[in-house]
């Protein structure tokens, strides 16, 4: 889905997009009616989303920087959106274990009902948003920790200083190699901490606030949650299993190609099986 | 109606006052003492550091208990919702004293910590050990560097036990397909469930090389049993909980027995952090524990047993002695012979999709490299796992921050999944040789949440698991070849070991110069003190842990309702 557009489809898609997907998850993102918290200010929203699509393109529109808001302001909410809900989403059926067949009962959408946190799982997650010199408690760790919220804050007025530094503009005005350049030379810190969020954010499940549409996981091929259908379905009549003819369990998927990897990532994957004194085998 | 409890954190008969037994962890260990005891009349407090995420857990309603573990890889495998936060609870790690104090801090074979244990996590692999893993000490003879001794019972004394652990917690398999396995008073109580494709391709792969693979001994329904549900194969199993209480866990068999009972309370997020004993250190008088309000308090009873896993429980009986030597510990033994298995992984990567997001992590495995004591041409390691990969998060952050990918580049590796939907894991088990220099002891310096000293791993490898690693790499690599795979490697090994098979640390003997704990888990130095955990083995054999865990710990708490005949609580078998 996010495959198909150019980069430019997505600049011109960004802006709009992010402010349409975050009224849209604010109401249940939020389970207590009240407006989504907001961290960043506009110009450093500007500069996050240019540095993100550097990053992964389609993760804006994916709401990556809607899932690293809502965790940079989780303690903001009624219940801090770290642990979703379980046991299921509503996104597959409960079996029908007479019929040995999907049945068309869905559950109720567990995954929004977010996890109270114990108090010291509470101070945890305060360390990490706030840093440990700002919450009281942490006195106790043999190592200080920065919080997400000083590290964003700092190194995306960095990001922005560093293009002035190379071409005399902001960070989103600097050509894409610039901007590449540019992060090469941010604080190792904040771009591991980025890509991390990044990646989080796209292919997580999109109850914490990414993943819109479930982009992330279709542009992967990658089937997501589950639950309550699973990929077996047990017949008590018959005692055998029944498959999901397009997912199967036992046999090959219906379309395989055998072709194998292609291009790049053959040639990628060659390398580092080599590279761990492995093998390639035809 | 003193079940279910509404107070919070605590599960179970709130009426309960007074104790026979105080259970520390409610995992494989603790949960299957309270169980035996509680089922025997006896009255039982479990103190359980974790929180609980099995709601209605002591509901007898026959819908609970309502697990709150779901398909999330972020909530149970980035976020780490059933593990020790390693912000709160770090562990130090150094591979000898040679590396000074310590080389890390913050996770280290992080098992979780929750009501039901590390069990929680786990894809319910409950093989048997061989007849001749407790009898090393004479097989293998002398070998130098390691501590390899015969355990204080026989494979024989324990199969009983065994067997009705397979009962209660309902472990799938065949009994007929493993030649390797010692002999069974009685089946398997449920058949093998649907075959994943993965394990299949490699289960042929195995025999075209001669080997006999076998579906893998599993505790996960594949029948109703028990009032718990079949499994759906919904490919999010080993890290994370069972949406469904399809796994037969300690939480939602043992445990919940106990609860039922009438004659246990749990509280949880309650964490002990001492055992007080008397002035000659011979007995228990009680624990001190912090609250989930971070007040310390103090329960008493007859009796406790240690079920907080072979690292914490060790790290208990140090942090209990003002002396500091460590309770228990005449020997010098507490805290020594840390165990964890020296995994080798074989990977094949695939020119098809394997799908092993489709499944129970896996289906299939074989023992032949298990091996024979002292045969060199079959050295020992262990089973092999015949499995996948499966989370996305972690393949999308391997490709962009270990490998470094960016842009199109990243989502073209994602689309075409070499390291996840591909990927085929031959995970081999190896005997990991006891040796008194990996231990456990207190960091001299780093504390915890609660203000304790953490433990310290000081672990490094013996030649004896080096070299069956180097001896079987290539016959791994010959498997996944003949399973059809285009590349083959082996994954390099984890530095600290996350096996997440915790052993040794109070290992066992009847010998108290040489262990400390006699045959039956009690300490030799207290009257009251006794080891339920993974703690007590002898060696870590090559087979998944748990099982063995709970069939001991059975045997433990039989023989205090029933001395000289621990067999007679069995109820199963």
């Amino acid at each position: 889905m996010i495959g198909r557009l150019s980069r430019r489809d997505f600049l011109k898609l960004t802006s709009a997009g992010s402010l349409v997907l975050a009224l849209g998850w604010s109401a249940e993102a939020c389970g207590d009616g009240d407006e989504a918290p907001e961290f960043f200010t506009p110009q450093e929203r500007t500069t996050l989303e240019a540095a993100v699509e550097r990053i992964l393109p389609g993760a804006v529109a994916a709401g990556a920087l809607i899932y690293i808001e809502r965790l940079l302001t989780a303690f903001d909410h009624d219940r801090p959106p770290i642990f979703a809900g379980g046991p299921f989403s509503d996104r597959h059926p409960f079996p029908n274990i007479e019929r040995g067949a999907p049945s068309d009962d869905f559950p109720d959408n567990d995954f929004e009902r977010f996890i109270p946190l114990s108090r010291i799982r509470e101070l945890a997650w305060r360390v990490r948003i706030f840093g440990s010199a700002n919450v009281p408690g942490a006195e106790f760790m043999f190592e200080s920790v920065t919080g997400h919220r000083d590290l964003y804050r700092e190194s995306i007025g960095d990001l922005d200083a560093k293009g002035r530094d190379l071409a005399g503009t902001s960070f989103v005005e600097l050509r894409a190699e610039q901007q590449d350049e540019a992060l090469t030379q941010a604080s190792p810190a904040f771009v591991g901490q980025l890509i991390e969020h990044v990646v989080e954010g796209v292919y997580a499940a999109p109850e914490y606030g990414g993943n819109a549409g479930l982009a992330g996981w279709r542009s992967s091929q990658y089937e997501g949650d589950s639950q309550p259908l699973g990929y077996s379905i047990f017949n008590a009549a018959t005692n055998e299993y029944e498959e999901l003819p397009e997912r199967p369990l036992s046999t090959e998927n219906p379309d395989e190609d055998f072709s194998g990897l292609q291009g790049d990532v053959l040639e990628f994957i060659a390398a580092i099986t080599l590279g761990q004194g492995g093998q390639r085998f035809f | 109606m003193a079940i279910p409890s509404n107070e919070p954190d605590v599960l179970g008969n709130t009426d309960l006052d007074s104790f026979d037994a105080i259970v520390i962890g409610s995992g494989a260990g603790g949960s299957t003492a309270a169980y035996v005891l509680a089922t025997n009349g006896k009255k039982v407090l479990v103190l359980e550091s974790g929180d609980n995420y099995f709601e209605g857990l002591d509901d007898p309603d026959k819908d609970k208990p309502v697990p709150l573990f779901s398909n999330d890889e972020l909530k149970l495998r980035v976020r780490d919702l059933i593990s020790p936060d390693p912000l709160l609870e770090p562990r130090t790690f150094r591979a000898s004293e040679a590396d000074g104090e310590r080389t890390h801090v913050g996770e280290v074979n992080n098992l979780p910590k929750t009501v039901g244990g590390g069990a929680v996590h786990a894809d319910m692999k409950y093989p048997r050990f061989q007849e001749t893993d407790f009898r090393l000490g004479s097989l293998l003879g002398e070998v130098p560097g390691a501590s390899f001794a015969d355990w204080p019972l026989t494979y024989d004394e324990l199969e009983p036990f065994y067997a009705e652990a397979e009962q209660i917690t309902g472990v799938q398999g065949d009994d007929s397909a493993d030649p390797f396995a010692s002999p069974r008073s009685k089946g398997y109580p449920m058949p093998p469930g649907a075959p994943m494709y993965v394990s299949l391709l490699a289960a042929e792969g195995a025999r075209k090389q001669g080997y006999q693979p076998f579906p893998y001994p599993t505790a996960i329904n594949s029948r109703p049993y028990r009032g718990r549900p079949p499994c759906v194969d919904c490919g999010f199993c080993s890290g994370y909980g069972c949406p469904t209480n399809a796994k037969g866990s300690p939480a939602v068999t043992f445990l919940r027995e106990a609860l039922l009972s009438e004659n246990c309370q749990v509280r949880y997020n309650c964490h002990v952090a001492r055992l007080l004993a008397n002035a000659s250190k011979t007995s228990i008088e009680g624990v001190e524990y912090i609250d989930p309000d971070g007040n310390r308090r103090q329960a008493k009873a007859d009796i406790y047993v240690l079920g907080a896993s072979a690292i914490e429980s060790a790290r208990l009986c140090l942090l209990s002695d003002p002396d500091g030597a460590g309770l228990g510990n005449s020997s010098g033994l507490v805290g020594r012979n840390l165990m964890f298995h020296f995994q080798t992984v074989g990977v094949g990567i695939f020119q098809q999709r394997l799908h092993g997001h489709r499944g129970r992590a896996l289906t299939h495995g074989m023992a032949d490299f298990r091996g024979v004591p002292g045969d060199p041409e079959r050295p020992l390691a262990g089973i092999i796992e015949f499995g996948a990969s499966t989370e996305l998060i972690f393949e999308a952050k391997t490709y962009a921050t270990t490998l470094g990918m960016r842009g199109e580049r990243l989502k073209e590796f994602l689309r075409q999944s070499p390291l996840r939907d591909r990927l085929m894991g031959l995970t081999m088990q190896a005997e990991d040789a006891p040796q008194p220099t990996n231990r456990v002891d207190l960091d001299p310096e780093v504390r915890d949440v609660y203000g304790l000293p953490v433990a310290r791993i000081t672990y490094q490898n013996h030649a004896f698991e080096l070299s069956a690693r180097e001896f079987y790499m290539p016959k791994l690599l010959a498997i996944v070849q003949a399973a059809g795979a285009q590349f083959g490697f082996i994954a390099p090994p984890d530095t600290p070991p996350a096996s997440r098979h915790i052993m040794g640390t109070l290992r066992m003997s009847d010998d108290a110069r040489s262990s400390v704990c006699d045959g039956f888990g009690k300490f030799h130095d207290l009257e009251n003190l006794y080891c339920a955990d993974g703690a007590t083995f002898v060696t870590s054999s090559g087979y998944n842990p748990t099982l063995t865990i709970h069939a001991l710990a059975l045997r433990m708490a039989g023989n205090l309702i029933s001395p000289s005949n621990a067999a007679r609580v069995l109820r199963h078998t």
